[in-house]
């Protein structure tokens, strides 16, 4: 028996943090069981930072980008390196004499890193903020 | 609209900002949410709780973290095991011994490259230093023999039950004809003290030619083990081929089938075998899924904290990507509830908080939390 699910998302204020779309589907060929009741799933996605409003400097990049995309290996003292929780350390992977030759940078834009973690268009804006605050300078 | 302000204003002081929510979902009169509570790992095969705010984590590429769930982060831990990461082998299973808190030993299956050729499943355990994030010297409890070249069916999740037995799968490693061998550990379930010895009252002791390790047999690619301590039950849950997942409730010495019966095909399409079903002396599933949904871990929830959830074997899916429920009460003409299938993703691992909530993993390198309520 095919169960018709419903992939509700609703519209939320622009002000709220999170921003949804509609989509319904039907499952695709092959899914066929005896459901127990009808199961309705609202999906619901973080509404995307405006990098345009934020100021180039490391709390900015450290509280959307790093922590976004980065903080689950490399926040904290034991993380794998480079710790990018910290401005020193982040520092070190900046090269001050060729800003769009820095490791941080080439890792990110090389596709390098994050692992496992293909670029959506949200990130590519991330990636976009970062690239913009190493060229200034990575100031703090 | 002044509803809405109140869903936009809860969405944002409601919750920590790490836990981000990514999915409501609503079956019969019951909310729930699902939050997003780590990501960007790879794929995060086992997970266990160490106590109640920190969780121990397993990637398939041999790391090992724990995410402190007051804070939302990761850390990644040192003196990691060393691991065959390849095909479907790699760092597997997770568990901490029951009485962690005096002994400090985590478990791990993995993936074993032998200096004799071949890889194979393997138990170790260390002693883990929380405060410093380390481990001491991992130490094998158990190697699986014999070792294949092959690629695929490691098992295995591991489980202790009340008396402080180790349990956990091995794969038949793709030669089905091993798991009816009891001179081979391929295709088995598996007993030991904590230790790594062999209890004396396991079923083959004094069988000639049998290995002495051996819980049950017949199986083909055990990823689901639970042990239920309100019944003392072992359910077990395995990959079919083509169709014929089971879950099957796990006793000493019995003979679970594969590949002599099984309700699943080769992939070829043609039939398994003579394309038996039953034979004397051998067990039925408790429930087969045909098509396959690819079931890579296996709990029976027995909180209160998700109605849904209760009394219901919750499994991670991979192939059909969704969290599969089926009542534990007639379960082989129950019901199912797929949930999460709008994530998208090859659901991994799936346990029950000391919170009563549900927890999951994914392929995709995320680890989610299931609560009740809505935003």
């Amino acid at each position: 028996m095919f169960i018709l699910r419903l992939t509700v998302m609703i519209c939320l204020l622009a002000a709220c943090t999170h921003a949804v779309v509609v989509s319904e589907r039907e499952p695709a060929e092959g899914l066929e069981y005896r459901s127990c009741q009808p199961v309705v799933e609202t999906m619901i996605q973080v509404r995307a930072v405006d990098y345009n409003s934020l100021e180039k400097n490391f709390k900015n990049v450290k509280d959307n980008v790093f922590k976004n995309h980065c903080a689950s290996c490399h926040f904290g003292p034991d993380a794998y390196k480079p710790q990018l929780d910290d401005y020193t350390a982040t520092l070190e992977y900046v090269d001050l004499n060729s800003l769009e030759e820095s490791r941080l940078l080439q890792s990110v834009e090389k596709g390098t890193m994050p692992p496992s973690y293909p670029l959506t268009n949200r990130s590519r804006e991330a990636v976009a903020f970062l690239r913009a605050w190493v060229l200034e300078g990575a100031n703090r | 609209m002044k509803n809405l302000l109140f869903l936009g204003l809860s969405l944002i002081f409601t919750f920590p900002t790490w836990a981000q929510p990514v999915m409501q979902f609503k079956a019969g009169d019951d909310n729930y949410v699902v939050e997003k509570l780590t990501e960007g790992h790879g794929t995060i095969w086992g997970v266990e709780f160490i106590n109640s705010d920190l969780i121990i984590f397993t990637e398939k590429n041999g790391r090992i973290q724990t995410l402190d769930l007051k804070t939302g982060l990761a850390r990644l831990l040192k003196n990691l095991p060393t691991v065959y990461n390849a095909g479907q082998g790699g760092l597997l299973d997770i568990a901490v011994h029951p009485e962690f808190a005096q002994n400090s030993f985590v478990y791990v299956t993995y993936a074993k490259k032998l200096t004799t050729g071949g890889q194979t499943t393997a138990v170790a355990r260390a002693r883990l230093d929380v405060n410093e994030g380390s481990f001491d010297k991992w130490e094998d409890i158990f190697v699986a023999r014999p070792a294949f070249s092959t690629a695929h069916h490691y098992g295995s999740r591991i489980v202790f039950d009340k008396d402080g037995y180790i349990y956990f799968g091995v794969g038949e490693r793709g030669q089905a004809d091993l798991s009816q061998k009891l001179n081979a550990h391929n295709g088995k379930i598996i007993r030991l003290f904590d230790d790594g010895r062999i209890p004396q009252d396991n079923p083959f002791i004094g069988t000639p030619e049998a290995l002495p390790e051996i819980w049950s047999y017949g199986h083909r690619n055990p990823q689901g083990l639970f042990y239920d301590k309100k019944t003392g039950n072992l359910y077990e849950q395995e990959h079919g081929p083509k169709g014929g997942d089971e879950i099957n409730l796990v006793e000493k010495g019995k003979n679970y089938g594969w590949p002599v019966i099984t309700y699943g095909r080769e992939y070829s399409g043609g039939q398994v075998g003579r394309g038996e079903t039953a034979r004397p002396g051998m067990e039925q599933p408790l429930k087969y899924f045909v098509p396959s949904i690819a079931p890579s871990s296996l709990i029976l929830y027995r909180g209160n904290k998700l109605k849904l959830f209760t009394d219901k074997f919750v499994s991670g899916a991979l192939a059909l990507q969704h969290l599969n429920l089926v009542a534990v009460k007639d379960v082989a003409t129950a019901c199912e509830d797929r949930l999460l299938m709008g994530l998208n993703e090859r659901i991994r691992d799936v346990k029950q908080g000391p919170d009563g909530l549900v927890y999951v993993s994914s392929d995709n390198g995320r680890i989610y939390r299931i609560r009740a309520g809505s935003l």
